[in-house]
């Protein structure tokens, strides 16, 4: 059964060979992107005449931004638009006939393309923090639960975008469900700015939702933001959310079954 | 003419139209998330201005002024032309593009008139609704002179959003699959949505005189705060005319490369 996950996963890798130019010219986008916040906050640090804004000193918090990038691969899924675009085309029946479960089959693609993207596009920018930024974990225990941390990130995001593609069944256009998905989801999980700027009643409010532990959880993990105890604390939360997500696949996938015709359309 | 070109894009305009409203739901939620998630620049703004002093030489006010021109001028060019880009590509890319060669009307006109997007009116009405909340508390008094030079900057920043669409299209005639280079362009454009003067005083030079990108919203909020002279006004229509001859000139050289193979 391993074996079978896995050969969806190389796929998945294998599928990216075809858009290395792409894959290329985001590693630039990537490196324009964090220029960008270089010279805004380079600005802000030196007319502010401070080391720390929020917490962050312009090291950490450019080492915020790369780690965004890092977290981008996993997290700018396409995954429920696959899941829609297969339903118009009537091309799902084909994936529903393989001898693993729809969801096991785009979440291990999905890890197979994620993981391609963090060595191929990601690598050269964390070299580049570590050589430019410092970027360090905050303690050897703060990469260790950094690195559980990101992994259950990594499946919580996933379970989430197939959660919600599920909705495709329901709707004849997907796509504003999925920018809805992909620009408001950003933004909560601390993917435009660390979610520490926000005032203390929204940072209250956004811990009680899943989306800060899609992003920010695991990067603040790493940064040492947390202590050990409160970083096991938040890695169980996201635990918690993978299994409440996980349960509300099971539940809505019978009910999308019933739904779907596989005429397409 | 001119009524024939009209005729093209009202029709093209209704059809966009009428297939977006079809899909009511999805039309409503793309709406409501652009409205949202433009909210967010100034949310930004606002956040940097609590949290440090700021830009230097930018109140709150003009940093948010800035901040509404930018997605005012943004929106403008989302709606009236810049999914030419996407759907040019796309249509290289599948070998479709044949279909608009053969029609009687220049294919770069074809692609321009066919390309209205509903998407772009959010950041229009955000952005408008940021600039006169800025404006208001800045208690700014009308100036003819002002507006006019904003008005004029506005035109200009929408030439060189052209240009760059139309060098974006140009390079899909060479390389055929170049969705990512319209990401990548989109992300340059984002060097606007900041005070030039971060980038130092060779940055202010490059993004000025040889790759405008400061007319995105930096010299648009400028001129309304009338802080841009004449001169400067003068040189950036040069500066805007110039890259839009060049785009043209790539276009035409590079549209000769297309081979209708798709990729």
């Amino acid at each position: 059964m391993f074996r079978k996950t896995l050969s969806f996963v190389r796929m998945g890798a294998q599928n990216l060979l075809a858009y290395k130019f792409e894959i290329s010219l985001f590693t630039i986008i990537s490196f324009l992107s964090l220029s960008i916040y270089y010279f805004l906050w380079h600005t802000i640090y030196s007319y502010s005449n401070t080391t720390l804004v929020s917490g962050f000193t312009f090291s950490q918090l450019m080492g915020y931004y790369i780690l965004t990038n890092f977290a981008g691969a996993y997290f700018w899924s396409d995954m429920d638009s696959r899941i829609s675009d297969r339903i118009r085309d009537g091309k799902l029946i084909v994936d529903l006939a393989r001898p693993a479960t729809l969801l096991k089959t785009f979440v291990a693609t999905e890890i197979g393309q994620t993981l391609f993207v963090l060595a191929v596009q990601t690598a050269p920018i964390i070299i580049m923090g570590v050589l430019l930024f410092n970027l360090r974990a905050g303690s050897l225990l703060s990469l260790v639960l950094s690195i559980i941390s990101f992994s259950i990130a990594i499946l919580l995001s996933m379970i989430f975008v197939f959660f919600v593609g599920l909705s495709s069944f329901w709707l004849t256009r997907y796509h504003g469900v999925r920018y809805a998905r992909s620009a408001l989801t950003w933004i909560l999980c601390g993917g435009v700015f660390p979610l520490a700027f926000l005032p203390q009643f929204w940072q209250k409010i956004l811990i009680i939702l899943p989306f800060q532990h899609f992003v920010y959880t695991p990067i603040q993990i790493f940064l040492g933001g947390y202590t050990s105890i409160t970083a096991l604390e938040l890695i169980g939360l996201q635990i918690m959310w993978l299994v409440i997500f996980y349960g509300l696949v099971k539940l809505a996938w019978p009910r999308a079954m019933a739904k779907f015709s596989a005429a397409g359309g | 003419m001119m009524g024939k070109l009209a005729r093209i894009w009202i029709g093209a305009t209704r059809l966009e139209l009428s297939d977006e409203l079809s899909y009511r739901f999805n039309f409503i939620l793309k709406t409501i998330t652009h409205t949202l998630t433009s909210a967010i620049i100034p949310l930004i703004t606002l956040l940097v201005y609590t949290v440090s002093s700021g830009i230097p030489g930018w109140s709150l006010e003009e940093f948010l002024l800035l901040n509404g021109s930018f997605m005012f001028i943004g929106g403008l060019g989302s709606t009236l032309f810049q999914s030419m880009t996407w759907r040019t590509i796309d249509k290289i890319w599948h070998g479709r593009y044949d279909m608009d060669l053969i029609r009687p009307v220049r294919p770069l006109v074809l692609a321009t008139l066919n390309t209205f997007n509903p998407d772009g009116l959010a950041y229009i009405f955000v952005g408008a609704s940021i600039m006169a909340v800025s404006l208001v508390k800045m208690h700014w008094v009308f100036n003819a002179i002002s507006t006019l030079s904003f008005v004029l900057l506005v035109g200009l920043a929408l030439l060189f959003f052209y240009s760059i669409d139309i060098i974006t299209i140009a390079l899909s005639f060479l390389f055929v699959k170049t969705f990512a280079l319209a990401n990548a362009v989109e992300e340059i454009i984002n060097i606007g949505k900041y005070p030039l003067s971060i980038y130092g005083s060779t940055g202010m030079v490059l993004f000025t005189f040889l790759f405008p990108v400061g007319l995105a919203g930096f010299y648009p909020a400028q001129a309304l705060l009338g802080k841009l002279s004449f001169l400067m006004i003068g040189k950036l229509a040069l500066v805007a005319f110039a890259f839009f001859g060049f785009s043209l000139l790539l276009w035409s050289v590079w549209m000769k490369k297309y081979s209708s193979a798709g990729g």
